[in-house]
């Protein structure tokens, strides 16, 4: 696992990469890490363009989200689209093949579909700015490794 | 550009901003050409944009260069009162302009009005207001500051306190779940399947297909809810 020049451990744990598009319609290959949203394992895409990890939301439907605890959100930007959704706070378990899981619990957006969008094509997202920009990660392509790890506490960097 | 026709506020919201002052301040104001940058503004659809599209503010417009809608009322409000603004409504001009900035999607100018705005005496209702407009304005990390901030003023507010827990920083919770190095052969499947499977939702355990289908809900009747079964369900694109 990566250190730090004075051994303190960089990751925790790293798991395997795939490259594909986001969508068929998409041939540049992005990046595709397993994610375990709320105990449903699947594949998100590293976003850095995007905030908080986005669970699918035929996925969001097998979670039972408390729809009294959520924070709802208009005009959610997703790449080049707005759709409105809801905020939830959800158990987002990074997991590894090798050393440890990371389990955290993170914001995540939930888009709310409307019957004329059609989402099937869009996968899961894990965002930079308000989740993987707060932990640690770090990505061997020659290796297609991801490794993750985080300190007790987290800090945050101001606006 | 978004379309300010559905914006629920408007008129209603201005008044109780601006007070009685801002009728006479419609009543004031001339109509002219027309002017796009009434779209840019989420208070002033009821006014079909009249007050944009008089000469007088198309000139402040042109020489001074304010083309933000917040910026824009500003101007014209101090232009036709009778009086300078008070205390109160130069801040609750403010929150016209986080308004303005967060319906036109500007995250920087919505960062620069709540930068400079003084949060020690703002109501919890504010708090409330600008952190869903920080959303809406897409800045995410000020709508986390804020919710902090606000749970600190005013600890027993119900909805702060909501807004505060969903929007709080990443929490590790765990750190010693062990690895599942079976997981690296489901990674192995779909480099060596993907081209087939192209367009499929698939199930996989162990690098082993536990089903395929066109659809997620058509995989979910194959194999059951996938919830905390290890088993990994992923569109192939």
């Amino acid at each position: 696992m990566l250190l730090y020049p004075d051994q303190r451990p960089f990751a925790i744990g790293a798991s395997s990469i795939t490259f594909r598009p986001a969508t068929e319609r998409e041939s540049t290959p992005r990046i595709f890490v397993r994610v375990s949203f709320g105990g449903v394992e699947t594949q998100a895409f590293v976003d850095t363009g995007a905030p908080h990890p986005v669970v699918h939301p035929e996925i969001a439907n097998l979670l039972d989200l408390d729809p009294d605890s959520a924070l709802s959100h208009e005009r959610y930007q997703i790449r080049r689209d707005f759709v409105d959704g809801h905020l939830h706070r959800l158990q987002i378990t990074l997991v590894a093949e090798a050393g440890d899981n990371l389990d955290v619990e993170a914001t995540v957006f939930v888009p709310e579909i409307r019957p004329d969008q059609d989402w099937s094509d869009f996968p899961s997202i894990l965002g930079l700015r308000v989740f993987l920009e707060q932990i640690r990660f770090a990505i061997d392509p020659s290796e297609d490794r991801f490794y993750f790890g985080a300190d007790e506490v987290i800090d945050l960097v101001d606006e | 550009m978004t379309d300010v026709a559905h914006h629920p506020k408007s008129a209603l919201e201005t008044e109780a901003y601006l007070g009685t002052e801002w009728s006479r301040l419609l009543e004031k104001a001339p109509t002219a050409t027309s002017g796009s940058y009434a779209r840019a503004h989420p208070f002033l659809e009821d006014t079909d944009g009249d007050i944009l599209r008089s000469p007088r503010i198309q000139e402040r417009v042109e020489h001074e260069g304010f083309y933000h809608g917040g910026t824009i009322v500003w101007s014209l409000a101090r232009d036709l009162f009778p009086r300078e603004p008070t205390t109160d409504e130069c801040a609750d001009l403010a929150m016209l302009e986080l308004a303005a900035a967060a319906e036109a999607g500007d995250e920087t100018a919505f960062l620069r009005t709540v930068n400079v705005m003084s949060w020690d005496t703002r109501p919890a209702e504010d708090f409330a207001r600008a952190i869903r407009l920080a959303l809406t304005a897409g800045a995410h990390l000020k709508a986390q500051r804020l919710a902090e901030l606000g749970t600190a003023n005013y600890p027993h507010h119900a909805e702060l306190q909501r807004m505060a827990h969903v929007l709080a920083p990443p929490r590790v919770i765990a750190k010693k779940a062990p690895a599942r190095p079976g997981t690296r052969a489901d990674s192995e499947w779909i480099r060596t399947n993907a081209e087939r499977y192209r367009g499929q939702w698939v199930a996989l355990r162990d690098g082993e297909l536990q089903g395929t289908s066109d659809s997620f809900e058509g995989l979910v009747r194959q194999i059951g809810n996938p919830k905390d079964t290890g088993v990994l369900v992923t569109k192939i694109s």
